[in-house]
Protein backbone atom coordinates (compact mmCIF):
# COMPACT_ATOMS: atom_id res chain seq x y z
CA UNK A 1 0.00 0.00 0.00
CA UNK A 2 3.24 2.25 0.51
CA UNK A 3 4.64 2.05 -3.03
CA UNK A 4 0.53 2.67 -3.99
CA UNK A 5 0.66 5.90 -1.93
CA UNK A 6 3.99 7.12 -3.17
CA UNK A 7 2.06 6.71 -6.99
CA UNK A 8 -0.97 8.56 -5.82
CA UNK A 9 1.29 11.39 -4.53
CA UNK A 10 2.91 11.80 -7.55
CA UNK A 11 -0.40 11.36 -9.99
CA UNK A 12 -3.28 12.95 -8.23
CA UNK A 13 -2.59 16.71 -9.08
CA UNK A 14 -2.63 15.68 -13.00
CA UNK A 15 -5.07 13.12 -12.44
CA UNK A 16 -7.32 15.58 -10.63
CA UNK A 17 -6.88 18.84 -13.08
CA UNK A 18 -7.94 16.62 -15.77
CA UNK A 19 -11.14 15.42 -14.43
CA UNK A 20 -11.73 19.04 -13.15
CA UNK A 21 -10.65 20.63 -16.71
CA UNK A 22 -13.22 18.12 -18.39
CA UNK A 23 -16.02 18.56 -16.00
CA UNK A 24 -15.64 21.75 -14.32
CA UNK A 25 -16.90 21.10 -11.17
CA UNK A 26 -14.93 20.30 -7.95
CA UNK A 27 -16.80 17.52 -5.90
CA UNK A 28 -17.54 15.88 -9.18
CA UNK A 29 -13.45 16.09 -10.25
CA UNK A 30 -12.73 14.91 -6.66
CA UNK A 31 -15.14 11.35 -7.05
CA UNK A 32 -13.87 10.77 -10.44
CA UNK A 33 -10.10 11.07 -9.28
CA UNK A 34 -10.91 8.66 -6.58
CA UNK A 35 -12.75 6.13 -9.10
CA UNK A 36 -9.34 6.34 -11.26
CA UNK A 37 -7.50 5.47 -8.63
CA UNK A 38 -9.29 2.47 -7.75
CA UNK A 39 -9.52 1.53 -11.19
CA UNK A 40 -5.77 1.99 -11.41
CA UNK A 41 -5.00 -0.44 -8.20
CA UNK A 42 -7.58 -2.65 -9.74
CA UNK A 43 -5.87 -2.54 -13.66
CA UNK A 44 -2.57 -1.83 -12.88
CA UNK A 45 -1.10 -5.58 -12.86
CA UNK A 46 -2.43 -6.18 -16.68
CA UNK A 47 -0.78 -2.73 -17.66
CA UNK A 48 1.63 -4.10 -20.39
CA UNK A 49 4.13 -1.13 -21.08
CA UNK A 50 2.95 -0.48 -24.44
CA UNK A 51 2.72 3.04 -23.71
CA UNK A 52 4.18 5.61 -21.03
CA UNK A 53 2.84 5.04 -17.91
CA UNK A 54 1.51 8.49 -17.86
CA UNK A 55 -0.16 7.97 -21.07
CA UNK A 56 -1.99 4.74 -19.73
CA UNK A 57 -3.37 6.86 -16.88
CA UNK A 58 -4.15 9.72 -18.59
CA UNK A 59 -5.75 7.29 -21.05
CA UNK A 60 -7.92 5.41 -17.96
CA UNK A 61 -8.51 9.32 -16.86
CA UNK A 62 -10.44 10.11 -19.66
CA UNK A 63 -12.31 6.84 -19.92
CA UNK A 64 -13.53 7.63 -16.59
CA UNK A 65 -14.97 10.81 -17.10
CA UNK A 66 -16.51 9.93 -20.43
CA UNK A 67 -18.18 6.99 -18.69
CA UNK A 68 -19.68 9.52 -16.04
CA UNK A 69 -20.86 11.71 -18.80
CA UNK A 70 -22.71 8.52 -20.52
CA UNK A 71 -24.39 8.05 -17.22
CA UNK A 72 -25.73 11.35 -16.78
CA UNK A 73 -26.67 11.32 -20.31
CA UNK A 74 -24.46 13.84 -21.08
CA UNK A 75 -24.49 13.57 -25.11
CA UNK A 76 -20.72 14.82 -26.24
CA UNK A 77 -21.91 14.96 -30.32
CA UNK A 78 -23.81 17.79 -29.07
CA UNK A 79 -22.72 21.05 -28.96
CA UNK A 80 -24.82 21.70 -25.93
CA UNK A 81 -27.33 20.36 -23.83
CA UNK A 82 -30.03 22.28 -25.29
CA UNK A 83 -28.56 21.77 -29.24
CA UNK A 84 -26.62 24.16 -31.23
CA UNK A 85 -25.39 27.47 -29.89
CA UNK A 86 -24.56 29.58 -32.89
CA UNK A 87 -21.05 30.97 -32.81
CA UNK A 88 -20.97 35.07 -32.16
CA UNK A 89 -19.46 36.31 -35.88
CA UNK A 90 -17.79 38.74 -35.10
CA UNK A 91 -18.72 41.92 -37.94
CA UNK A 92 -18.09 45.06 -36.64
CA UNK A 93 -15.40 45.91 -33.65
CA UNK A 94 -16.60 48.66 -30.45
CA UNK A 95 -13.39 47.15 -28.77
CA UNK A 96 -10.46 47.21 -30.99
CA UNK A 97 -7.94 46.13 -28.02
CA UNK A 98 -5.73 43.10 -28.09
CA UNK A 99 -6.84 40.20 -26.31
CA UNK A 100 -6.23 41.18 -22.83
CA UNK A 101 -4.24 39.12 -20.64
CA UNK A 102 -5.59 35.67 -20.55
CA UNK A 103 -4.70 34.45 -16.61
CA UNK A 104 -5.54 30.86 -15.07
CA UNK A 105 -8.57 32.68 -12.76
CA UNK A 106 -10.60 34.14 -15.94
CA UNK A 107 -9.85 30.41 -18.25
CA UNK A 108 -10.48 28.19 -15.70
CA UNK A 109 -14.08 29.63 -14.63
CA UNK A 110 -14.75 30.32 -18.51
CA UNK A 111 -13.93 26.62 -19.23
CA UNK A 112 -16.39 25.67 -16.55
CA UNK A 113 -18.69 27.46 -18.00
CA UNK A 114 -18.29 25.63 -21.50
CA UNK A 115 -21.08 23.09 -22.50
CA UNK A 116 -19.43 19.00 -21.85
CA UNK A 117 -18.69 18.83 -25.55
CA UNK A 118 -16.92 21.84 -25.98
CA UNK A 119 -14.98 21.93 -22.58
CA UNK A 120 -14.13 18.26 -23.75
CA UNK A 121 -12.38 18.73 -26.87
CA UNK A 122 -10.68 22.29 -25.82
CA UNK A 123 -9.00 20.33 -22.65
CA UNK A 124 -7.57 17.81 -24.57
CA UNK A 125 -6.76 19.69 -27.71
CA UNK A 126 -4.96 22.96 -26.00
CA UNK A 127 -4.65 22.05 -22.76
CA UNK A 128 -3.61 18.43 -23.18
CA UNK A 129 -1.78 19.01 -26.41
CA UNK A 130 -3.56 15.86 -28.23
CA UNK A 131 -3.95 15.88 -31.68
CA UNK A 132 -7.74 15.83 -33.09
CA UNK A 133 -7.05 12.05 -34.82
CA UNK A 134 -6.53 10.82 -31.02
CA UNK A 135 -9.28 13.20 -29.33
CA UNK A 136 -11.53 11.34 -32.17
CA UNK A 137 -10.20 8.12 -31.48
CA UNK A 138 -11.23 8.65 -27.88
CA UNK A 139 -14.06 10.25 -28.39
CA UNK A 140 -15.49 7.78 -30.75
CA UNK A 141 -16.29 11.14 -33.26
CA UNK A 142 -14.95 12.05 -36.54
CA UNK A 143 -11.79 13.98 -36.72
CA UNK A 144 -13.87 16.82 -38.31
CA UNK A 145 -16.65 17.18 -35.28
CA UNK A 146 -13.48 17.26 -33.05
CA UNK A 147 -12.47 19.87 -35.21
CA UNK A 148 -15.11 21.91 -35.30
CA UNK A 149 -15.87 21.37 -31.45
CA UNK A 150 -12.78 23.16 -31.02
CA UNK A 151 -13.20 25.80 -33.16
CA UNK A 152 -16.92 26.50 -31.47
CA UNK A 153 -15.05 26.08 -28.24
CA UNK A 154 -12.54 28.65 -28.52
CA UNK A 155 -14.83 31.12 -30.08
CA UNK A 156 -17.23 30.61 -27.58
CA UNK A 157 -14.44 30.93 -24.44
CA UNK A 158 -12.88 33.96 -26.31
CA UNK A 159 -16.42 36.04 -25.59
CA UNK A 160 -16.80 34.14 -22.14
CA UNK A 161 -13.21 35.63 -21.36
CA UNK A 162 -14.30 39.07 -23.37
CA UNK A 163 -17.35 39.14 -20.88
CA UNK A 164 -15.49 38.74 -17.56
CA UNK A 165 -12.67 41.87 -18.79
CA UNK A 166 -15.64 43.92 -19.38
CA UNK A 167 -17.35 42.97 -15.65
CA UNK A 168 -13.69 44.06 -13.82
CA UNK B 1 -15.69 34.86 -48.94
CA UNK B 2 -17.36 37.09 -46.06
CA UNK B 3 -15.81 37.60 -42.38
CA UNK B 4 -18.41 34.23 -41.07
CA UNK B 5 -16.26 32.13 -43.61
CA UNK B 6 -12.94 33.25 -43.07
CA UNK B 7 -13.76 32.63 -38.96
CA UNK B 8 -14.76 29.04 -39.88
CA UNK B 9 -11.10 29.30 -40.84
CA UNK B 10 -9.60 31.07 -37.91
CA UNK B 11 -8.59 27.65 -35.54
CA UNK B 12 -7.05 25.71 -38.39
CA UNK B 13 -4.56 28.96 -39.30
CA UNK B 14 -3.46 29.15 -35.68
CA UNK B 15 -3.20 25.52 -36.09
CA UNK B 16 -1.29 25.62 -38.94
CA UNK B 17 -3.43 23.17 -40.57
CA UNK B 18 -4.14 25.34 -43.75
CA UNK B 19 -2.67 24.80 -47.00
CA UNK B 20 -0.55 27.80 -48.60
CA UNK B 21 -3.32 29.00 -50.55
CA UNK B 22 -5.97 29.43 -48.05
CA UNK B 23 -3.21 30.55 -45.53
CA UNK B 24 -2.52 33.77 -48.31
CA UNK B 25 -5.90 34.29 -48.46
CA UNK B 26 -7.20 34.48 -45.22
CA UNK B 27 -4.06 36.49 -44.11
CA UNK B 28 -4.91 39.18 -46.64
CA UNK B 29 -8.45 39.52 -45.29
CA UNK B 30 -6.85 39.68 -41.71
CA UNK B 31 -4.67 42.77 -42.69
CA UNK B 32 -7.58 44.62 -43.46
CA UNK B 33 -10.53 43.36 -41.48
CA UNK B 34 -10.36 44.29 -37.58
CA UNK B 35 -12.58 42.38 -36.57
CA UNK B 36 -11.13 38.94 -38.05
CA UNK B 37 -8.17 40.03 -36.62
CA UNK B 38 -8.91 40.51 -32.91
CA UNK B 39 -10.22 36.75 -33.19
CA UNK B 40 -7.55 35.81 -34.38
CA UNK B 41 -5.39 37.93 -32.12
CA UNK B 42 -7.55 36.11 -29.33
CA UNK B 43 -7.41 32.41 -30.03
CA UNK B 44 -3.70 32.95 -30.61
CA UNK B 45 -3.45 34.07 -27.19
CA UNK B 46 -5.67 31.74 -25.22
CA UNK B 47 -3.62 28.56 -27.30
CA UNK B 48 -0.72 30.29 -26.56
CA UNK B 49 -1.67 30.56 -22.63
CA UNK B 50 -2.72 27.09 -23.23
CA UNK B 51 1.11 25.48 -24.37
CA UNK B 52 3.02 27.92 -21.43
CA UNK B 53 1.01 26.17 -19.21
CA UNK B 54 0.89 22.85 -19.95
CA UNK B 55 1.86 20.47 -17.48
CA UNK B 56 1.01 22.76 -14.39
CA UNK B 57 -1.99 21.02 -12.64
CA UNK B 58 -4.11 22.17 -9.44
CA UNK B 59 -3.67 20.57 -6.05
CA UNK B 60 -6.55 18.62 -5.07
CA UNK B 61 -8.52 20.47 -2.58
CA UNK B 62 -7.79 17.95 -0.29
CA UNK B 63 -5.02 14.98 -0.81
CA UNK B 64 -4.88 13.32 2.44
CA UNK B 65 -8.70 13.29 2.54
CA UNK B 66 -8.81 11.52 -0.80
CA UNK B 67 -6.01 9.73 -0.22
CA UNK B 68 -7.75 8.15 2.90
CA UNK B 69 -11.10 7.90 0.95
CA UNK B 70 -9.67 5.85 -1.60
CA UNK B 71 -7.39 3.92 0.30
CA UNK B 72 -10.66 2.68 3.09
CA UNK B 73 -12.04 1.57 -0.75
CA UNK B 74 -9.59 -0.30 -1.94
CA UNK B 75 -8.47 -2.30 1.52
CA UNK B 76 -12.15 -2.76 2.44
CA UNK B 77 -12.52 -4.75 -1.04
CA UNK B 78 -9.64 -6.97 -0.71
CA UNK B 79 -11.19 -7.75 2.56
CA UNK B 80 -15.12 -8.22 0.66
CA UNK B 81 -13.00 -10.20 -2.12
CA UNK B 82 -11.50 -12.90 0.07
CA UNK B 83 -14.31 -15.08 1.46
CA UNK B 84 -14.62 -16.68 -1.89
CA UNK B 85 -11.44 -18.06 -1.84
CA UNK B 86 -11.83 -19.54 1.57
CA UNK B 87 -12.64 -23.35 2.20
CA UNK B 88 -16.15 -23.85 4.20
CA UNK B 89 -14.64 -25.64 6.59
CA UNK B 90 -12.56 -22.46 7.92
CA UNK B 91 -15.61 -20.30 7.57
CA UNK B 92 -15.75 -20.09 11.63
CA UNK B 93 -12.10 -19.40 11.64
CA UNK B 94 -12.55 -16.95 8.94
CA UNK B 95 -14.94 -14.61 10.04
CA UNK B 96 -12.80 -15.22 13.30
CA UNK B 97 -9.99 -13.30 11.55
CA UNK B 98 -11.97 -11.23 9.62
CA UNK B 99 -13.61 -9.56 13.05
CA UNK B 100 -9.55 -8.78 14.00
CA UNK B 101 -9.00 -7.46 10.22
CA UNK B 102 -11.21 -5.10 11.02
CA UNK B 103 -9.61 -3.73 13.62
CA UNK B 104 -6.27 -2.84 11.24
CA UNK B 105 -4.39 -3.26 8.69
CA UNK B 106 -1.14 -3.48 10.89
CA UNK B 107 -2.80 -6.44 12.63
CA UNK B 108 -3.33 -8.59 9.37
CA UNK B 109 0.13 -8.44 8.97
CA UNK B 110 1.05 -9.46 12.04
CA UNK B 111 -1.01 -12.60 11.84
CA UNK B 112 -0.01 -13.14 8.73
CA UNK B 113 3.62 -13.25 10.12
CA UNK B 114 2.82 -15.11 12.78
CA UNK B 115 0.72 -17.83 10.88
CA UNK B 116 3.67 -18.01 8.13
CA UNK B 117 6.06 -18.76 11.88
CA UNK B 118 3.61 -21.23 13.48
CA UNK B 119 3.55 -23.27 9.82
CA UNK B 120 7.08 -23.35 9.42
CA UNK B 121 7.94 -24.22 13.43
CA UNK B 122 5.38 -26.97 12.79
CA UNK B 123 7.07 -28.07 10.04
CA UNK B 124 10.40 -28.13 11.43
CA UNK B 125 9.26 -29.98 14.70
CA UNK B 126 7.63 -32.37 12.66
CA UNK B 127 4.39 -33.10 11.32
CA UNK B 128 4.15 -36.92 13.82
CA UNK B 129 3.78 -34.64 17.04
CA UNK B 130 0.94 -32.51 15.73
CA UNK B 131 -1.00 -36.05 15.11
CA UNK B 132 -3.60 -35.19 17.62
CA UNK B 133 -4.04 -31.62 16.59
CA UNK B 134 -4.44 -32.14 12.74
CA UNK B 135 -7.71 -30.08 12.96
CA UNK B 136 -5.85 -27.01 14.26
CA UNK B 137 -3.44 -27.34 12.17
CA UNK B 138 -5.87 -27.67 9.02
CA UNK B 139 -7.48 -24.56 10.39
CA UNK B 140 -4.13 -22.57 10.70
CA UNK B 141 -3.30 -23.77 7.17
CA UNK B 142 -6.51 -22.68 5.94
CA UNK B 143 -6.56 -19.21 7.19
CA UNK B 144 -2.79 -18.85 6.05
CA UNK B 145 -3.89 -19.39 2.38
CA UNK B 146 -6.32 -16.81 2.79
CA UNK B 147 -3.77 -14.39 4.66
CA UNK B 148 -1.45 -15.42 1.54
CA UNK B 149 -3.95 -15.38 -1.03
CA UNK B 150 -4.45 -11.32 0.10
CA UNK B 151 -0.70 -10.98 0.71
CA UNK B 152 0.20 -12.42 -2.90
CA UNK B 153 -2.18 -9.34 -4.21
CA UNK B 154 -0.64 -7.34 -2.55
CA UNK B 155 2.65 -8.19 -3.62
CA UNK B 156 2.00 -8.76 -7.17
CA UNK B 157 0.31 -4.89 -6.95
CA UNK B 158 3.36 -3.91 -5.21
CA UNK B 159 5.34 -5.40 -7.86
CA UNK B 160 3.65 -3.95 -10.77
CA UNK B 161 3.73 -0.48 -9.08
CA UNK B 162 7.68 -0.68 -8.30
CA UNK B 163 8.05 -1.90 -12.27
CA UNK B 164 6.15 1.03 -13.82
CA UNK B 165 7.14 3.83 -11.07
ZN1 LIG C 1 -13.44 39.87 -41.63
Amino acid sequence: MKSFEELYQRHNRRVYSLCLRMTGNVTEAEDLAQEVFIQLFRKIGSFRGESAFTTWLHRLTVNQVLMHFRKRGVRLEQTTEEGEVPVQIVKGTENPNAMPVVDRIALDKAIAQLPPGYRTVFTLHDIEGHEHEEIARMLGCSVGTSKSQLHKARMKLRGLLRQQIKAR
Amino acid sequence: MNCEQYQELLSDLVDGFLPTEDRNRIESHLSECVACAEVRDDFGAIVAYCQEHRGEYDAVPNERALWLRISNTIEAEAIGASPANVPSGANRWFRLMNRSWQLSFGQLAASVAAIVLVVSIASVIGVKQLSGGSGVQTAGLNLGTVNVALEDRYRQQQQAIAYWK
